[in-house]
């Protein structure tokens, strides 16, 4: 109570000295002056009132000072708090719903509320935003035992003349989940005509020479996540080295399936599936029957064996001898990149980790260390550090980034602090693009406690309730009790996107030589010769059987992928609500593809056209409309991939088209000596708000919860994050026009002063980066 | 001959530290054993019941058997761990060692004192000018890696840098050897300037096919050398596999009786 008596009397005095001190331009302040918020009292009332929605600013005046949690001097806040420790065992007063491991906003912040019995919400160092109540401003710690903590807070409180709030930079938008929208910075005038040639610089990028490149591959990061941890004071050094010093490629957009080694394929490649071949992180071999098990420590060299095989480049064969790593999702054992590489990240793993089989637990950290010696090789000129922590970390928390992970990427700002730091120790800073990419984005836990995703077993309520089959997936084999060993399918993964693999026309058939069309999966015979359409099956069954029809809007899967013909996939979402896409090679070479909605497809029938209702929602979507004028005609004609990305970027599903059936097509070398990727028969995505993972899983005595996860179609999982930096790009700059991941390489090559075309990636350079733009 | 050659064996006293390895070997080895040991607890999970419809409208209750799970990729005590555990311990270095030992003593999140301090002299060092006698005495200290000698070989490796006992004794043959080829190229190129013809002494048409030889050799033998382990780990986790398969189905026998 003293204390509180203390703060009162501090907190008017500081007011009655500072009235008088606003100019007129500036907001307003309700009481010019510091108000001091004790750390050790949950609440203390500012004496304010604030009307509701009237603009509010409350911002950390004393930067400096720091609230000692528990009295302990290793654990001092700011108000913008912490990600980094938490002492606590009780949920947090601003998230009293969630486990306090599982918190979006940072512990020990200063939160605020109005009236005492309003709901708390975030305040930091800084908020801006209309007041979300009409009352007394209370301001407090977010902190559920604050009574042991020392020091206080110090802020400034002000209202803003009624109108539009322009949120300036650093601003945070209201606590909300998105962003505040950056504008993209002016692009500079053009050069006079009347400019003498000789002094008008050719545009286009102008990489410095020597230039290294550092890609920090951020596995599963969501970029509105980043950006709001950013905003928040989180990421100081994402914030100076991608926000405010390079630029973000907004509208940047994955492969489908939005699963790990696709991606990465394609990050390393700048090809599509049908190019590289990775399709699949698990799949039956069907030439000696083993599960393949991409991640596993068995596999692990098989799938840059396969892509080598295939005559595919990679980053480390473009520039070999010149490129360093350590762990990477796949890589090939050669002496310029792992074998050496393998023994000394060995041993660096178990100095950093302390003990061997708590290098995955602490990956980053390894992987961070390991790149520090990179970074100090002369030697390596393009470096990619693979950071799977915020991946892992998401899928086995509930809220995801949303919630116990962002202590994951909280450290992933550190990592990046160390590398930079060593860079300039090196001096190679200066010369260095900095590229921070992730594979995908994530889905799950941003909508609050319902979207926590859940499980659906795909294992046993559609391959043992409806086929009767035992199955194969990446936990185990999942036995169905009296059907016979050999009858057997397979299922790939356990994200938001699984590829079944059938035998073909027969449950019993054991033929796994190619996949299934459509024609054959529509008319599948069990094992007591009744036939099923095992597309409508796998796309709207359950264990208890058709559940969509119902109307049930709540449905774990979102729609079914398969193969009609050599150019054709067919996208079903029910009978009613379906979707041919068909590619044709352009006279030029490339590929164009062509959204057909239909219904109740059948092979050789002529269906009726949609023009409402599609799979993907195109032809109802604004955003669609409006950038392709008439929705109807413009489908009715092919478009390559660039066209379809730009009409679909603003969509639920961006770039899906051309990638859907990209992902069933094999462009690649077909001889003896370059492997036929394995292809599922049918790939399954799921719908927001559920996974693909057995409820029960046998192989492991303490499987872990479920979180957010990856590999489906819509934008919350294929969004990735894209931010770029270094001499001669664009800072403080977020570039809208919309790319993909199959970009970052040509980029990379141009960086690296080399000419990307001809070079025969699916890429193109992502040009709006660089300051003087073509 | 090889009782002459140990004659004269040139350690006259033998280490502190040497005879307490013995006793250290066989402390780990007790206590992979216990570890082993406690790896084996299980799990026995009954799978829910799947209710399914039949094709007369009705509805049937599929039953699973009970399943024991000895596996636990998660805890520390699992037998695939406690192997990696195990063989990790061989990699611990000094200055790891170290560094635990300071970061229990100062206050505040882990420093890495000495692996910092290790690392900023490193960075000093690189910020010479850039000539041959740098690179070359850089080249050298790198090469040997000192900092990364392993606890457990300080003796062997202060008495016999190269043995197969010393830390990463492999590859550190491969980085000397490439050490010595940088040197040689080096002076090679030194030389140059004292005779009239362009270019280095002896010119690359003759060192070129030396050096790729070298090189070939050198990725042959880590290939082999890597190629090796793998095989080595992945077998010894098929052995463990197996084994958990066993205790898995000797735990399932006696919990039948039990149920009986």
């Amino acid at each position: 109570m003293k204390h509180l008596l203390l703060a009162t009397a501090l907190a008017g005095a500081l007011c009655l000295a500072g009235a008088g001190c606003t100019g007129r331009d500036a907001p307003i302040p309700v009481e010019p002056g510091t108000f001091v918020v004790p750390g050790d009292f949950a609440w203390v009332s500012t004496g304010l009132t604030v009307e509701r929605g009237r603009g509010m600013i409350i911002e950390e005046s004393a930067p400096g000072s720091r609230v000692l949690v528990d009295g302990s001097r290793r654990q001092a806040v700011g108000a913008r708090g912490t990600y980094l420790f938490d002492a606590e065992s009780r949920p947090y007063p601003l998230e009293p719903g969630r486990a306090h491991d599982d918190r979006r906003y940072p512990a020990y912040c200063l939160i605020g509320r109005i009236a005492p019995d309003g709901a708390p919400f975030h305040v930091g160092s800084r908020f801006q935003g209309p007041a979300p109540d009409s009352g007394e401003l209370l301001l407090g710690i977010n902190d559920p035992s604050p009574r042991r903590n020392r020091g206080a807070f110090h802020c400034r409180i002000s209202v803003e003349e009624p109108g539009p709030v322009a949120p300036g930079p650093g601003s945070e938008p209201q606590s909300g989940p998105e962003p505040a929208s950056h504008q993209e910075t002016p692009k500079p005038a053009p050069p006079s005509e009347d400019e003498p040639l000789a002094t008008r610089r050719q545009p286009g990028p102008r990489p410095v020479p020597d230039a290294n490149v550092v890609i920090l591959f951020v596995d599963g990061l969501r970029p509105d996540v980043v950006v709001e941890m950013a905003r928040w004071g989180h990421m100081p050094n994402f914030n100076g080295l991608f926000l405010e010093g390079g630029a973000w490629v907004r509208n940047s957009f994955t492969v489908q399936p939005s699963l790990t080694l696709t991606s990465y394929a394609s990050i390393v490649t700048g090809l599509y599936a049908n190019h590289h071949g990775v399709k699949m992180q698990c799949y039956p071999d069907t030439a000696t029957g083993a599960f393949v098990e991409g991640t596993g420590p068995r596999d692990f060299l098989r799938f840059a064996d396969e892509v080598g095989k295939r005559g595919v480049l990679t980053v480390y064969d473009r520039f070999s001898g010149r490129f360093g790593s350590g762990a990477l999702p796949f890589k090939p054992l050669r002496a310029d990149i792992m074998e050496l590489n393998m023994v000394e990240w060995l041993h660096r793993g178990i100095n950093t980790a302390n003990y061997a089989s708590a290098i995955r637990t602490r990956m980053d950290e390894v992987q961070t260390r390991f790149a520090l010696d990179l970074a100090s090789s002369p030697k390596v000129r393009v470096m990619l550090v693979w950071l799977p922590r915020t991946d892992s970390s998401s899928e086995h928390t509930p809220h995801g980034q949303f919630g116990g992970t962002r202590a994951t990427v909280a450290r992933v700002d550190e990592c990046i602090g160390k590398i930079v730091a060593q860079l300039k120790a090196r001096r190679r800073f200066e010369r260095t693009y900095f590229i921070l990419a992730s594979d995908h984005g994530h889905s799950g836990g941003e909508g609050g406690e319902e979207t926590v995703n859940r499980r659906f077993d795909v294992e046993r309520e559609l391959f043992h309730a409806h086929l009767h089959m035992n199955v194969r997936s990446m936990w185990h084999r999942f036995d169905f009790p009296g059907a016979p060993a050999a009858r057997l399918g397979y299922v790939s993964d356990s994200d938001g996107a699984v590829g079944i693999f059938l035998p073909r026309r027969h449950v019993d058939s054991g033929d796994f030589s190619a996949p299934g069309d459509f024609a054959e999966l529509a008319d599948y015979e069990l094992a007591d010769g009744r036939r099923v359409n095992a597309v409508e099956l796998f796309a709207e069954h359950s264990a208890l059987g058709r559940r969509r029809a119902k109307g049930g809007s709540d449905w774990p899967v979102d729609f079914a992928v398969v193969r009609v013909d050599a150019d054709t996939v067919l996208l079903h979402r029910t009978a009613g609500c379906q979707a041919l896409i068909h590619a044709r090679r352009a006279a030029d070479g490339t590929l164009e593809f062509q959204y057909r909605p239909v219904r109740d497809f059948a092979p050789g029938r002529e269906s009726e056209p949609v023009a409402s209702g599609d799979p993907l929602g195109y032809l109802d979507n604004a955003a669609f409309r409006a950038a392709v004028g008439d929705a109807s005609a413009w489908i009715g004609a092919h478009h390559d991939g660039r066209e379809w990305l730009r009409a679909t970027c603003d969509t639920e599903y961006p770039a899906c088209v051309d990638t859907l059936n990209l992902y069933f097509r094999w462009d690649g070398p077909v001889d003896a000596g370059s492997p036929v990727p394995p292809q599922p028969s049918i790939l399954l995505f799921a719908a927001k708000g559920w996974a693909f993972e057995p409820k029960q899983k046998l192989g492991d005595r303490d499987a872990p919860g479920i979180g957010s996860r990856h590999g489906m179609a819509f934008r919350e999982a294929t969004n990735h994050s894209l931010f770029i930096s270094g001499p001669g790009i664009r800072r403080g700059a977020v570039v809208t026009a919309p790319h993909r991941i199959v970009d970052i390489m040509p980029t990379v090559l141009e960086m690296m002063g080399r000419d990307p075309a001809g070079s025969g990636m699916d890429g193109r350079p992502i040009r709006e980066i660089w300051e003087d733009r073509p | 001959m090889s009782q002459a050659r140990r004659a004269p064996h040139r350690r006259s006293r033998p280490h502190p530290l040497r005879g307490a390895i013995p006793t250290i070997l066989r402390a780990i080895a007790l206590a992979a054993l216990l570890s082993t040991g406690a790896g084996c607890g299980y799990r026995v999970v009954q799978p829910d019941p799947l209710v399914i419809p039949t094709i007369d409208g009705g509805m049937r209750v599929v039953t699973y058997p009970a399943c024991v799970v000895a596996h636990s990729s998660e805890s520390f005590w699992d037998p695939h761990q406690v192997k990696d555990n195990l063989v990790g311990l061989l990699e611990v270095d000094i200055v790891h060692a170290v560094d635990l030992g300071a970061d229990a003593l100062i206050p505040g999140p882990d420093r890495r004192p000495v692996d910092g301090g290790v690392e900023w002299l490193k960075n000093q060092y690189s910020r010479l000018p850039d000539c041959a006698p740098v690179r070359i005495v850089g080249g050298l200290f790198g090469a040997l890696g000192i900092e990364k000698t392993t606890l457990i070989y300080i003796p062997e490796t202060i008495e016999e840098p190269l043995s197969a006992g010393s830390y990463l004794a492999y590859t550190r043959v491969v980085y000397l050897t490439d050490w010595v080829q940088e040197t040689v190229g080096e002076v090679n190129a030194a030389a140059g300037y004292l005779v009239p013809w362009e270019g280095p002494f002896v010119p690359r048409a003759a060192t070129a096919p030396v050096n790729r030889a070298v090189d070939w050799a050198q990725e042959g033998a880590i290939k082999l050398y890597v190629y090796v382990a793998h095989k080595i780990n992945v077998f010894v986790d098929e052995v463990i596999d197996r084994c958990e398969r066993a205790w898995g189905r000797v735990v399932r026998v006696f919990a039948r009786r039990r149920r009986d």
